[in-house]
């Protein structure tokens, strides 16, 4: 095609179009590397630590936390951890489940405090399949004997079983 | 190098490069926004487990206070803030310190010793809403004595009245012979003795702190930090 001498216009060479090539496929690399999988690794994980840190100041200000240890100290362990597992179903979004245990790992007070009753089984593997999880750890002081011990709190984004 | 006639190719212009050129300096930066973005997160998560482990250690230790774990009549009470970071160290894996302060102490002027509430020369008993009594024991075994861990040289009254504290020397029963002291200031000099000097005597002092725990958390890099006196009153 020839062009006539008054007819104006830009010309987009073919190493033009070739720079512009490098250009989108440079952006498009940088977009996939920034893309959601990082945001999310990044605020996604952060949120998660703060449900569960704050889902346990929450007990604590509410005095929920009291009450349970005093089930506890009672022997009426079945009580704190229906107690628990109500209160704790209140405080975090339903996309969150969580796990919380109370004292060491291998002789708790209390433990397996999942979303719902029962289906411990279930939720144990969903707890041990969860591919991110969140932990907030606190320290009471426990009656009668008025010992130290731990309260732990793991959260992970998942399905309601 | 000059092209022969079959050969074929692209000849990348003066201004495709400079189109090129912005794009490889845009990417580099934000592969460093990333980067500096990433870290950021991290350290905010950290901040965060840091923050939240010094906000719950001074509620602990204002329980601790409140239910009298502190006052219940025990010497050594000092043990239960090891005790207390050491929990938390095991299960934060930050480093915490908590460094208790007590304000009245003991300088026993025969054997030199200073001995300060918290300590095993002392118990606290906190004896009505305002009211505690600290009874001091004055030999000491690291100056090679045998304590007799009566607890009564001296035992002293604090009142809590307003703003100020009320202290009362209640007994004095041994022949040596102490400085009290809250804080820096020196309340009574050569207290006790046989003739039990200064015993029934109170003092007023400005101020009702009885005592001062610092708060000291740390993640293990350093990065982090949470630091705080709690006064108890």
């Amino acid at each position: 095609m020839s062009f006539r001498r008054d007819r104006r216009g830009f010309i987009f060479s073919l190493d033009a179009t070739l720079a512009m090539l490098v250009v989108l496929i440079v952006m498009t690399g940088v977009a996939r590397v920034a893309g959601p999988e990082l945001t999310y690794g990044q605020h996604g994980y952060l949120r998660l630590e703060r449900y569960a840190n704050d889902a346990l100041e929450v007990m604590e200000l509410t005095g929920a936390m009291d009450i349970i240890e005093n089930l506890l100290a009672q022997g009426e362990i079945s009580e704190a951890g229906n107690l628990a597992e109500n209160v704790l179903r209140k405080i975090l979004p339903g996309e969150v489940q969580f796990r919380l245990r109370i004292g060491v790992e291998n002789n708790p007070r209390l433990d397996n405090v999942y979303p719902s009753a029962g289906k411990h089984a279930e939720w144990r593997a969903a707890f041990e399949n969860a591919a991110e999880i969140a932990v907030a750890a606190r320290v009471s002081i426990f009656p009668p004997e008025n010992v130290f011990d731990s309260i732990t709190l793991y959260v992970w984004r998942g399905a309601e079983i | 190098m000059r092209l022969k006639e079959e050969q074929r190719g692209f000849v990348l212009s003066g201004i495709a490069l400079l189109l090129v050129l912005p794009a490889m300096l845009l990417a580099a930066s934000c592969f460093r926004i990333i980067e500096t973005g990433g870290e950021a997160v991290s350290l905010q998560a950290t901040a965060d487990k840091v923050f939240y482990t010094g906000d719950d250690i001074e509620r602990i230790i204002n329980d601790m206070w409140d239910e009298n774990l502190l006052a219940n009549n025990e010497s050594n009470v000092n043990v239960k803030f090891d005790e207390l970071a050491d929990n938390y160290r095991v299960i934060t894996g930050l480093l915490v310190d908590l460094t208790p302060s007590w304000k009245l102490w003991i300088h026993v002027e025969n054997n030199g010793a200073d001995h300060y509430a918290g300590t095993k020369y002392c118990k606290v008993e906190h004896v009505a809403p305002e009211n505690w009594r600290y009874y001091f024991e004055d030999l000491d075994e690291e100056e090679g004595e045998t304590p007799d861990w009566d607890y009564d040289e001296p035992i002293l009254l604090v009142e809590k009245i307003g703003s100020k504290l009320r202290i009362t020397i209640e007994d004095y029963t041994s022949p040596y012979y102490s400085d009290i002291y809250y804080s820096g200031q020196l309340l009574w000099s050569d207290v006790g003795g046989t003739g039990k000097n200064h015993v029934g005597e109170n003092i007023e002092v400005d101020g009702v702190l009885q005592l001062e725990v610092s708060v000291y958390v740390r993640d293990p890099r350093g990065a982090t930090r949470y630091s705080s006196t709690l006064e108890l009153e």
